[in-house]
């Protein structure tokens, strides 16, 4: 760049991405180089993890947020973040990351029994992992070998720890305390039967040996080894797949045996412990179809296991569950990680909202740095250049920036976005009215400033390149490039690409807070994170932790949060009329509803029957307490009337069909045409966000802070690649 | 306006490294390999065919108490021999990789080429590792025991070196040798300092 004065830099979007693009470029190292302002849609930070404040202090959430143990960039920086606020809090009393967060290791998922009506939850328990996400790296790299290996230590745990919740194990037919006059004989068989299971362990023990040789060679003799290691997989499986199919009990252990022996011959037959390419050689396959090639059973590929995976990252092309799509390179990179690096706890939940413990630190920490930051902006275009216009062969470059201003703050102070509830900053679920021109008339209208739809403002802004901005961090969700990048969608083909084969989903959520707890709901097993339940909400995590962060005269005894992908109509027309947002809210609602009269009893056996449906009453209602009635039996309106389905207005939910708010999928073939942060075709500008070429691509809060990261890094070579964990990943 | 406007410098990279290692194979890796895996081979036959009994007799009503304190006694025993065993191939391994890194680390020479004579009636499987030529040095195999320490140790195994001739390692195996496996050094008879190591294993027989 070769100039010392100040740079300026416009970062568009206030989500993961743009916040560790910020928290880079501000560190004291750049001694002042860069000179940020963010400029953000609507009144709040977060993006897809904004979450706000409702009545009663309660916490909104776009959906469902648990930290993996693997987000070593993202800990890293929210780690450093805390303790940056921590030092300049001059004695006042301030959080500590880990009092923000708490390890979690409960998983589980679900699958409906094989005999009969209902739906098994098979629990497992993670133990702890050395070390805490975001310490310093240790010398383990991230490599397939490794992981192969681990592969092993992972069949010993699911063997050891995993346990089958049935109501055949209510019943009596549990592992102690047998009986019978056959019990000895039982219990034989039972540890036979893991003799069995053994036996697999014991043969992926040898493969990883086997592979552990592979790895370091490249002209291995052609298809001599991998006719042993599938002879090994294949032998196995004749023997015992049929012997466990039969029993329940056994048979979840087995699937894992068998998509995990699958794995390592796909490994072998594609060559990927060698190939420069790593694992993105194989992401032009599904990953279903990717190990059904290596010998998956049909068994497996349909497991709770297998069809968890697919859940946490909404890979449901369309939202539609028929279409499961989920690339099986990115897939297998994801699940190394997942399973194999994560540090101190599989899980890290967090104890307030995620605005709260991530997007208000930053802001803070940030404001500290000298960062602006311009709410109620919404950015309409990106301008670009002439094509080719420079003399000397110069790039086409970002020109202006067009902005709507959604409203002006009064007397042109910034708008100061947080509040406190029970002593901690957060972000309100509405704006603050107060501090904008005509407020009150645009709370009368309740204007949605975070709709797409929403298009009323209050003014127009355009920043020029020089006068008001040197380079630009685009950190908008994917879902917002083709209203905003017309121009680069027009004249570059892998823009046009990009667009066209990195898809997005819509996803919805709602969330309950309960009066009674979930032993009394009928839960038995430890609060979880559960995976692979009845579509359309497959997956519940239990959020009883954030209770006492939330407001509340007379605590609620529990909180349980619901997602999943949201089918959507595939014509464009549907989506992008005005009243799609409101139409979509209505039809979560419905599929709460249903979801709550007909499917929650096989997870709560107590909060609902067959016949009655649901127990509207459980539902804390705000207006109950508002009203000074705190009785949870009675309806708000209705008097003495039994609580019907209308007290479920009183929840909260969500339909995430906002364009910035669309989940980032990862469909075969579409990795290639993802664009990185580093890409100099236009310089600039960098992107960032969990839809970049980030080394990691899939949609999650880690892949944001790497894209985040490399944006710095394109803007300042720093930090180094080689800090940016799992960006050079295999 | 915008003559003087910053630019991005062009970088070095602009993706991830995915590249993982690409160091040609030897011959040694590649027998510790197909080593490794005849190895996953026999295991897992041993415990199927283990398994399979036990749940033979189970159908048939056959299985009692006593059956189930002598399959506990067998699965540990198991347990015991593989340890056993996959240390010997992690031995393998480390070793193989350790003349990979070359010789200015290794400080070893390529396995010695022997030929291997068995006199048994006893299903079996023998490895062995022997870092010099018997050529150059007396080798000597002490008796080879067994993690068992009622099992009688394998005492007749010895080398039969002749000028001009490739060396023979002759195994004899007693046709009433308990099943199991058995493992020792392989020695320099004037030094008694180690020099490879050999392991016998007996397998069960097969029953009519």
């Amino acid at each position: 760049m070769g100039q010392s004065r100040p740079i300026k830099v416009a970062v568009i979007g206030g989500g993961c991405a743009s916040m560790a693009a910020a928290f880079e470029l501000t560190r004291p190292e750049h001694k002042g180089r860069y000179q940020l302002t963010v400029y953000q849609t609507g009144w709040r930070l977060g993006g897809k993890g904004a979450s706000g404040r409702g009545p009663a202090g309660r916490i909104e959430e776009h959906g469902l947020h648990i930290w993996l143990g693997y987000y070593e960039n993202a800990f890293k920086l929210l780690r450093e973040c805390y303790a940056e606020l921590g030092a300049g809090s001059r004695g006042r009393r301030h959080v500590e990351w880990r009092d923000a967060f708490f390890p979690d290791p409960h998983i589980a998922v679900s699958e409906p029994h094989r005999h009969g009506d209902g739906w098994a939850h098979l629990t497992a328990h993670f133990p702890p992992a050395d070390g805490l996400p975001g310490d310093p790296p240790t010398t383990d790299p991230l490599s397939l070998r490794n992981y192969v290996i681990r592969s092993a230590i992972l069949l010993r745990t699911l063997l050891i720890g995993i346990e089958t919740i049935s109501p055949l194990d209510r019943n009596g037919r549990g592992r102690d305390g047998l009986a019978s006059p056959g019990a000895i004989v039982e219990k034989a068989a039972f540890l036979l039967r893991y003799g069995f299971l053994a036996t697999a362990a014991t043969a992926v023990e040898a493969l990883a040996v086997v592979e552990a040789g592979l790895r370091m060679g490249s002209k291995l003799p052609a298809g001599v080894i991998l006719r042993l290691v599938e002879a090994v997989a294949a032998n196995i499986k004749r023997r015992v797949e049929n012997w466990v199919a039969a029993d329940d009990e056994v048979r979840p252990r087995w699937e894992i045996v068998d998509l995990v022996l699958a794995v390592l011959v796909g490994i072998v037959r594609f060559g990927l412990l060698t190939n420069p390419r790593g694992l993105d050689a194989i992401n032009h396959y599904d990953c279903r179809e990717w190990l059904r090639m290596n010998g998956a059973s049909e068994h497996a590929l349909d497991s709770a296991f297998l069809r968890g995976l697919y859940d946490l990252v909404f890979a449901y092309e369309g939202g539609d569950p028929s279409r499961p799509r989920l690339a099986a390179g990115d897939a297998l990179r994801g699940g190394f990680r997942m399973f194999y690096t994560y540090r101190g706890a599989f899980f890290w939940k967090m104890r307030r909202g995620m605005g709260d413990v991530v997007f208000a630190p930053f802001y803070q920490v940030l404001r500290r740095r000298g960062v602006r930051f311009k709410f109620f902006h919404r950015l309409e275009n990106v301008r670009l250049s002439a094509a080719g216009s420079g003399e000397g062969g110069e790039r086409a470059y970002v020109e202006a920036l067009e902005f709507s201003v959604q409203a002006k703050v009064r007397g042109g102070r910034d708008y100061r976005p947080l509040i406190a509830v029970n002593g901690g900053p957060c972000w309100p679920s509405e704006p603050d009215y107060g501090q904008l021109e005509n407020g009150p008339a645009l709370e009368a209208e309740a204007r949605d400033f975070e709709s797409h739809w929403e298009r009323a403002r209050a003014a127009t802004r355009t920043l020029r390149v020089t006068r008001d901005f040197d380079f630009v961090v685009l950190g908008v969700g994917l879902g917002a490039i083709p209203y905003v990048c017309k121009e680069f969608i027009a004249r570059d083909s892998r823009w046009r690409k990009m667009t066209a084969n990195v898809k997005t989903v819509a996803t919805q959520a709602f969330q309950l807070w309960l009066s009674e707890d979930l032993q009394q709901l009928g839960w038995e097993p430890p609060p979880v994170t559960l995976s692979a339940f009845v579509k359309p909400f497959d997956t519940w995590s239990d959020m009883g932790q954030v209770v006492p962060a939330e407001g509340w005269r007379r605590p609620p005894q529990t909180i349980a949060y619901f997602c999943g992908a949201l089918h959507e109509p595939d014509d464009g027309e549907t989506t992008a009329k005005d009243g799609y947002y409101a139409a979509s809210r209505e039809k979560v609602r419905s599929n709460a509803l249903a979801f709550l009269d007909h499917e929650v009893r096989h997870l709560w056996p107590k909060a609902a029957d067959a016949e009655r449906g649901f127990r509207w009453e459980l539902l804390v209602d705000v207006g109950d307490q508002q009203s000074g009635e705190e009785r949870p039996g009675r309806h708000r309106r209705g008097g003495m009337r039994a609580p019907d389905r209308s007290r479920f207005d009183s929840q909260f939910w969500v339909a995430n069909v906002n364009p910035t708010d669309r989940y980032t999928q990862s469909i075969p073939g579409s990795s290639e045409h993802r664009i990185s942060p580093l890409d100099n075709t236009y310089d600039n500008l960098t992107l960032a966000g969990d839809w970049t070429d980030c080394g990691l691509n899939l949609g999650c809060v880690e892949a944001a802070v790497m894209s985040g990261r490399l944006a710095a890094h394109a803007l300042s070579g720093s930090p180094a690649l080689e800090g940016i964990i799992g960006f050079d990943h295999p | 306006m915008a003559d003087n406007r910053a630019k991005r410098d062009d970088l070095p990279r602009t993706g991830s490294n995915r590249t993982t290692s690409t160091a040609a194979p030897t011959g040694a890796h590649r027998r510790v390999i197909e080593r490794a895996v005849k190895l996953a081979y026999g295991v897992v036959d041993d415990h199927i065919l283990q398994g399979q009994k036990a749940a033979e007799r189970l159908r048939a009503g056959t299985y009692s108490s006593a059956d189930f304190d002598s399959d506990l006694k067998h699965c540990l025993q198991r347990a015991l021999d593989l340890s056993k065993e996959f240390g010997v191939v992690g031995m393998d391994f480390v070793d193989a990789v350790r003349r990979l890194a070359g010789p200015g680390l290794s400080g070893g020479s390529p396995v010695a080429d022997v030929a291997l004579e068995v006199k048994s009636k006893r299903r079996n499987q023998v490895k062995y590792d022997i870092r010099s030529s018997p050529t150059r040095f007396s080798p000597a195999v002490p008796p080879l025991h067994s993690a068992d320490k009622t099992k009688e140790p394998l005492k007749d195994i010895h080398f039969v070196v002749r000028d001009g001739q490739r060396p023979v390692l002759v195994v004899n195996i007693p046709d009433n040798h308990p099943y199991g496996v058995y493992s020792g050094a392989i020695v320099d008879s004037e030094t008694h300092e180690p020099a490879g190591f050999i392991t016998v294993r007996i397998l069960e027989d097969e029953k009519p």
